[in-house]
């Protein structure tokens, strides 16, 4: 009965994973969005857990804005980011990259990366980790880049 | 000659273009049980074995003092 229910929990995240591949991905694929934060993620990165809330409430905050978060995993077996997803449910949306080719595409330098992009493929911002004490500091910038871009 | 020379620079060459592993692929590298010395506690239990087998002793850990009947 608990599977089952958590199963039903998990299906609008799953559902929404399965939108995008890692080989469809492309920042042109949201047009109407001013800023795309690209959030590289794993399983088995600690501060991504710390990162998933925030994430959440700032697509919620900033969307109408024109701001997309897009959140791509990097985990190579898709239950490690299934068990994840259930206890850190993402209010955004999801890219599976079990080949860790967007990953590579981006040359990222640590785990978890944040790559803000422009819906032309133009990098604006990017940040290496995940720190409750920069909370302040990200939100700034995307503030920054929204009032930019609009 | 000459082209087994440059076979072999060449060789030589992409010998260093893939060092280690990308952070995106640490993990493995990020289970608890890959830091040295924490580990699982398995490394004490080989140590204490290693001390009843060969010395004959065993427990002792967490004990202060250096033997000199001081503590």
């Amino acid at each position: 009965m608990r599977r089952l229910l958590i199963m039903l929990l998990l299906l609008p995240s799953l559902l929404r994973a399965e939108g995008v591949t890692a080989e469809q991905f492309s920042p042109s694929l949201y047009p109407d969005a001013k800023v795309i934060y690209v959030d590289f993620w794993a399983s088995w990165c600690v501060p991504c857990r710390q990162s998933f809330p925030w994430l959440t409430q700032m697509q919620a905050r900033y969307g109408a804005e024109g701001l997309k978060i897009v959140g791509i995993n990097v985990d190579r077996r898709r239950e490690d980011a299934q068990r994840f997803l259930a206890e850190h449910p993402a209010g955004f949306d999801l890219v599976m990259d079990p080949a860790g080719k967007l990953a590579a595409r981006y040359q990222l330098q640590g785990m978890p990366s944040a790559v803000l992009l422009a819906p032309d493929g133009t990098e604006l911002e990017r940040h290496i980790g995940f720190r409750a004490d920069h909370l302040d500091e990200y939100e700034a910038t995307l503030r920054r880049l929204l009032a930019e871009r609009n | 000659m000459r082209v087994l020379t440059l076979l072999g620079c060449l060789l030589l060459v992409s010998g260093c273009q893939n060092l280690g592993v990308n952070p995106w692929e640490r993990e493995v590298l990020a289970r608890e049980a890959m830091i040295p010395g924490v580990a699982d506690g398995l490394d004490d239990a080989f140590d204490d074995h290693i001390y009843f087998s060969k010395e004959g002793s065993s427990g002792g850990r967490g004990f202060g003092g250096g033997g000199c009947g001081c503590n």
